[in-house]
Order: structure tokens, then sequence, then C-alpha cells
């Protein structure tokens, strides 16, 4: 009855699948019993036998079955890969226009007193440059960004006149409260923009995915500006809020203005600035066709023959210098999120219903495209095959980062540069 | 948990007669759409899909089907494969999911006493088709015996011995009991042991 015991615990004996304590209690009992000795070299004979003879032979069977496998398969994954998604721009309109219209109210009350500001655009711009592009954020100084702030506490109604203005007065006022904190000693609603801003640039991402003609079109206007390097959030910030959102912006800049008390030199530095602000709205409506205000415009940027584009009169440093810009603001974009969100990139993939989950990894994925397209125009431009090399990498990202749809994007844009590479070597061979 | 296990053992079991990288290679080219790259693919390892297939459904033309859809299917998802696993136990997954789903078809037209142990005579056992691709008496033998076991033995049996599967995976998938395993499989190697004694 004993040796029963033992031999039916044999197989799971021979496969190291008993319990340490069974394993060695078994093991003391075949070192006594001749019969389970011999019953066990028999399983490992038939282990063997089997693992190892069983094998198939017939070389053109194979091969038969691999052609007919292979004419089986499904055409090229590659050849589906047509369909872009489109941006979902739908009610953002109706969001903008709200904004304008709340803004277009206050406006009335103060127009007469803002007419001398009305171009108002820090004066971050250097010289040389002429065309579109804006200065490097660096260059802009804490008394422009006092400046600007005075500007928007006075001046919220020159949106009525040009709404690109209010875009960037608006924004630039928020995106200053942050660097302003620590200079200005009293500033007394400093909490509840930040608030605000927190808040908006995690929902930002979790309703769009892609950029908006509205969208694209505020982060370029801002980028014009030297803005600073979390732009994306400002201008999300824009298109998401609602009146609420846009009145504390204001009310935030008209209290630090309380903080200025030479009003005599602002308003001198600003007229100086009207005539260079001028200057620089003629130069950008020039160029404003060239930039990509919407994933379809995008699309047709990154197909414009290069002739065309410097027939428009945009020099090949300032584009330059515009996707070079972008890659920086988006790599910024990208490190305000934890690592825990980074991480979240995984478990969306298998578990979508997740919102927060998914937001934030449509945010990242979003960020990763944007960095591609900088370099990926950076590339282009530059032939450098390093700048190539991190257009992939992050076009790799971007197609890891989420589901199908966007890897088959990501597929697509990268079939796109290639066609485009070959068309610039081709020009440049001739 | 069972399941990546399994994997990860089969992963470091996998034997291909091209080295790891080069199978890497192979795949990412078949991510981007590269025919000829899964073409090899597919030659590495259809040959051990087909015995672990053949061994589940007992059937050359169900084997033949069910390795080619397998691929098919391996192909349209190619793009949802992890780079850096290896590429058998993740074919060696989609293979089994379709045949457990047709055996357990096959299992409801089939006559109960065929799911028994009773009348296991593996020298009744016509080979048909498989007859071909064995080029050894001794071989025929092996095929034989396990194509004479009652499904739910051999389906542990095959499990086990051709893939490497421990006890709780094999549980966890046939949604059976370890202990039951552990018996399913110690009944079916005295089963072979009978069968094949003069070969050991």
């Amino acid at each position: 009855m004993e040796h029963q015991f033992f031999k039916d615990r044999l197989s799971a004996y021979f496969d190291n699948e008993l319990k340490n304590e069974e394993h060695a209690i078994v093991q003391q009992h075949i070192e006594g019993c001749n019969e389970c000795q011999v019953e066990l070299k028999q399983l490992e004979k038939i282990e063997n036998l089997f693992s190892n003879k069983t094998e198939l032979s017939g070389n053109d069977y194979w091969e038969t079955s691999a052609q007919k496998i292979e004419s089986a398969l499904e055409p090229s994954p590659k050849a589906e890969i047509v369909e872009i998604v489109k941006p979902k721009s739908k009610g953002l309109w109706w969001k903008l226009t709200g904004v304008a219209a709340s803004l277009a109210l206050v406006a009335l009350f103060t127009l007469e007193e803002k007419k001398q500001h009305d171009d108002f655009i820090p004066d971050t711009i250097s010289n040389e440059v002429q065309d579109i592009y804006a200065p490097t954020p660096q260059a802009i100084t804490i008394d422009s960004f006092k400046q600007e702030t005075v500007e928007v506490t006075t001046a919220p109604v020159e949106n009525e006149i040009e709404s690109d203005d209010e875009n960037e007065t608006v924004t630039n006022n928020e995106t200053i409260q942050a660097p302003q904190k620590p200079t200005v000693e009293s500033q007394p609603t400093p909490q509840p923009v930040q608030k605000t801003k927190k808040r908006i640039v995690l929902n930002s991402a979790s309703k769009e995915q892609t950029p908006t003609p509205a969208k694209e079109k505020l982060r370029f206007e801002e980028f014009e500006n030297g803005g600073v390097q979390t732009s994306n959030g400002n201008i999300d910030a824009l298109v998401k809020s609602e009146e609420q959102d846009a009145d504390i912006s204001i009310r935030g800049g008209r209290s630090s203005a309380v903080e200025l008390s030479d009003a005599d030199s602002i308003v001198n530095a600003l007229s100086e600035k009207v005539q260079q602000s001028k200057d620089r709205k003629s130069a950008r409506a020039k160029s404003s066709s060239l930039v990509p205000d919407s994933e379809e415009n995008y699309h047709n940027v990154l197909t414009t023959p290069q002739e065309s584009i410097s027939q428009k009169g945009i020099t090949k440093n300032s584009e330059l210098n515009y996707w070079r810009r972008k890659v920086t603001e988006n790599k910024e974009r990208l490190k305000l999120y934890s690592k825990k969100s980074v991480q979240y990139l995984k478990p969306i993939r298998k578990d979508a219903s997740k919102k927060k989950n998914k937001s934030a990894a449509l945010d990242i994925g979003f960020t990763y495209k944007q960095i591609f397209e900088g370099y990926y125009h950076v590339a282009l431009l530059t032939n450098d095959s390093l700048e190539e090399k991190q257009a992939i990498g992050y076009l790799t990202k971007y197609a890891d980062s989420l589901t199908e749809n966007y890897s088959s994007n990501a597929l697509y844009y990268l079939q796109l540069y290639k066609t485009k590479k070959t068309e610039i070597e081709s020009r440049e061979n001739k | 948990m069972s399941k990546n296990n399994w994997e990860d053992s089969a992963r470091s079991s996998v034997s291909s007669s091209e080295s790891k990288s080069d199978e890497q290679k192979l795949i990412e080219s078949a991510q981007n759409g590269n025919k000829t790259a899964f073409g090899k693919l597919i030659r590495m390892h259809q040959k051990r899909l087909f015995r672990f297939v053949y061994g589940l459904v007992n059937s050359f033309d169900m084997t033949e089907d069910l390795v080619q859809e397998t691929f098919v299917k391996a192909f349209e998802k190619i793009k949802t494969f992890k780079t850096g696993y290896a590429f058998y136990p993740w074919i060696a997954t989609i293979a089994r999911n379709s045949a457990f789903n047709l055996i357990q078809r096959e299992e409801k037209k089939e006559s109960l006493d065929k799911l028994t142990e009773v009348g296991f005579n593996p020298q009744t056992v016509e080979l048909g088709a498989l007859d071909k691709l064995l080029d050894d008496e001794n071989k025929k033998r092996l095929y034989k015996a396990i194509s004479a076991l009652p499904v739910k033995y051999r389906t542990v049996f095959i499990m086990r011995n051709f893939e490497k599967m421990d006890y709780a995976e094999i549980a966890s998938y046939l949604k059976i009991p370890p202990g039951t395993v552990d018996s399913r499989l110690h009944r079916a190697r005295q089963m072979l042991l009978n069968a094949v004694k003069d070969l050991l």
C-alpha cells in the first residue's frame, strides 16, 4: 500500500512538481526501492524518446507548406496604412468664441485708454530676425514680464480689434505668473491661477489627441512672442477654459500691476515697441499660411515642396529655428509628466478604460509626435543623420505609446518622411 | 502568471537553427510588412508547431489548417508582438487556443468511449498523411502510441512533453486541478510505456 502511494507520485517527482517536503520523502523512498528506481528510469526514457525522436522529416513538404501559408497571408500591413485620423476639433471654436466674446465685452469699457497699447508684443525680438520667428525665451527679462502684465490688466480690449493679440496677451499673462511669483512680494491671487493652469494641463490631453486649428495657431502665435516653455499648457488653458478662467487670468494680471509704480516709463517703453510689433505682424501675415494650424494642414506642410516655402520668403534658418524650438518646447512638456504618468503608457494598452491613464498616455503620445515633427523638419532641412535618428526614435515612441490607429499614423509619417527625403536627395543630385 | 512562467520557460527552450538576434531582425522586418522575413519565420518554426498541434488534435488535415491559420493570425497581429521576446511561444499560444477550440467542438461530436482509455490500441491506429513525414518505423510507432491516447491524456502529455509546460500552467489552461494533471500524466506515461516498452 505504501509503495503504491509513492509509485503514484513518481511522475510528479520526475517532473519536479512535488513540494519540497514531499519531494524529500519520495526521494528517500526511491533510494531504498528498486522497483521505483526502475520505473523512474523508464519515465526518463519515455520523456527523452518522445521529446527527441518525434521530429518530423520530409523537407519538400515543409517548403510547399510554407509557400502555401505565405500565399494565404494578407497583403502587407503597410498597405492598409493610408488613412490619417483627423483632429477632433468639434466644439472648440464654440469655446473660443465664448472666450473671445466675454473678453470683447470687457474691452468695450476700456477701449479708449487702450489704443496706445494696441499692438503690444513683448520686446524680445532680436533685430537680426526679420521674419516670422520669435526670439529665444531666455531673452525675456523680468521687466518685460512686468510690462506685459500691465498690458494685460489695462488692455484686454484689443481682442475686439485683433483676436490674435488677445490670445497673446492672455497667454503671456498666464505664463508670466510662475516666473514672477518669487520676485513680487504680495501677489493677491496667485494660487487660483496656478491651480487653474495645472488642472488644464492635465485635462488638455484627455480631450484632444491632435492639434486643432485654433490650438496650433495659438501655439504659433505664442511662439512668435517668445512664449515660455510650457506653452502647450497655456494654449490649452485658453482653449479649454470658460469665461471664468479667462477672468481669473485677467484679474491676476491686474493685481500684479499694482506692484508697478513707474507708469510713465512703462508707457514710454510700450510706445517704442509698437512699431516693432507692427513690423513683425506684417512679416507674420506673409508667412502664416505656412504654419501648420491643424493636422490636415500639417500634412500639407509636410508635403509642401521646398520651393514654395522659399518663395514665400521664409529663410531656412528661421524655419530651422522654429522646428528646433518646437522640439525644445515639447521636451519640456514631457518633463511635466511624472514618471508614474509615463508608466501609464503600458497599462493603457491593456486597460484603456482607466480614464486617468488614458488621458496621460494620450498627451504623452501626442507630445512624442510633436517632438517627432520638430526633428522631422530639422532632419529634412539639415540632412543630418543624427537628427533623423532622433526623429525616428520619437516616432517609434509615438507609435508604441498608443493604439494601433496611432501606430498606423506613425508608420504613415515615416513613409512620408522617406518619400520626402528621397525627393530632396534626388533634387540635390540634379 | 502561470502563462508568463510558461512563456519564460518556453522562451528559454526555443530551439531554432538561427540565433535569437536573427529572429529578432526577422520579426522587426515582418512588423514593417516584410512577407519574405515572415516566410523565414514560418520555415523556422512550422515543424515544431506542426508536431505540437498534431499531438493535440490528432488529425493531419486539421493540423495543416490550424498551422496555416496560426501563421496568418500571427502575421495580422505581428505589430502587437513585443520585440525582444522569442517568437515560438507566441505562435504556440495562438495555435494552442485554436486547437483547443477545435478539440472542444470535436469532443462533443465524439462518442464517450473515445474519451476513455478503454480500447487503447496503438497498433490499430492509422497515421494517414502523417506517414510520409515519418522516415523511421520507430517514429511511426511513437506517433501511433500518441494518437491512440484518449484526448484527455494526450493533451496533458503533449503540453508537458513537447512544450515543457508545468503542472500549474496545464491545469489553469485546461481548467482542471493540478492533481488531475498529475494523475492524467501519470496514466498517459503508463500507457505509452506499455505501448513502446521494447524501444526503451
